[in-house]
């Protein structure tokens, strides 16, 4: 019963290394492109003019690149919620973000989707970037 | 027996400031009072400042409560809380419109943030309403006949409400 039971758990612990991936991915892999400048940290404050069309998410990890990802912003009585293609800030948030009325003080740069160079979805990176204007 | 006296003058010396930190935790003597002040970041941009309505108050598991705070037109705000550990995670903060009790900003749908900044487009007055999760003696008992003692250490604790503000920076050239 006791070899029985031996082999049951070596076959699932088999089983669930078969199914991890080769490669584990770590949510610090996931980067920003501000103004030219490397954003490796969660929350971080800028200049709204600093914020530009050629800003990019990416990974800093062979073969794995930016499918979408999602900025959410927060104010008084209005929520913007704008799931972006590619790898770059689309020009609409940017404005939304950037434009002299801009009521938005900070977004968060989250649900960052990848995909393998072979096409196929990657694990989401769960990191979440928090911008917050100081301007 | 002079050195007698002497000897309990230093034992009182030395006992004196052990004394003085059991009082922190005695909730009859305002131990939440200035909670704001010594417990919560502010913001690391400097032009803000901190406004006067900031409060703490002790709270219980599965209480609401509310302040009300003006809030002007061509200003940044800043509404961030802290809390005793006690009291767990999860703290809800509402921004309810006092006029006609609308929500502007529940961190419910932001993660439990427990910070807030906007911009102020239109001067008005706002409550700003804090909601610990759980329940104890206090949020289930129907009168106060119920309530016969609440658990200091588990069931109650300080929350700050720390509001800050500065003008609306000029966007751009």
């Amino acid at each position: 019963m006791r070899l029985l039971f031996l082999l049951v758990m070596v076959l699932l612990s088999l089983t669930a290394a078969a199914q991890r991936p080769e490669e584990c991915y770590d949510d610090s892999d996931t980067l920003l492109i501000v103004g030219g400048s490397l954003i490796n940290s969660s929350n971080y404050m800028i200049d709204r003019s600093k914020l530009l069309a050629n800003d990019t998410v990416f990974v800093n990890m062979p073969g794995l690149t930016v499918e979408n990802f999602t900025v959410s912003a927060f104010a008084l009585g209005q929520k913007l919620s704008v799931t972006n293609a590619g790898n770059v800030l689309s020009e609409d948030v940017l404005e939304q973000l950037t434009n002299k009325e801009s009521i938005f003080k900070f977004f968060y740069l989250k649900d960052v989707i990848l995909r393998t160079a072979d096409g196929r979805k990657f694990a989401p990176s769960t990191k979440t970037i928090k911008i917050t204007f100081t301007n | 027996m002079d050195g007698k006296i002497l000897r309990i003058i230093l034992l009182a010396i030395v006992l004196c400031p052990l004394f003085g930190n059991a009082q922190t935790n005695d909730y009859s003597m305002r131990r939440c009072w200035g909670y704001h002040k010594d417990s919560c970041r502010t913001s690391k941009n400097i032009y803000y400042r901190v406004v006067d309505n900031s409060r703490s108050a002790l709270f219980v598991k599965g209480q609401t409560s509310r302040i009300k705070i003006p809030i002007y037109n061509g200003r940044d705000y800043r509404i961030s809380f802290c809390h005793d550990q006690v009291l767990g995670e999860g703290i809800v903060m509402r921004l309810i419109d006092a006029e006609n009790e609308s929500t502007l900003y529940d961190n419910s749908e932001d993660g439990f943030a427990s910070e807030f900044e906007f911009t102020v487009t239109q001067s008005r007055d706002i409550y700003v309403e804090i909601a610990v999760p759980g329940t104890s003696r206090y949020s289930e008992a129907q009168d106060n006949a119920d309530l016969i003692f609440l658990r200091k250490d588990t069931e109650m604790g300080c929350i700050g409400i720390l509001v800050e503000h500065m003008i609306t920076p000029v966007k751009g050239f």
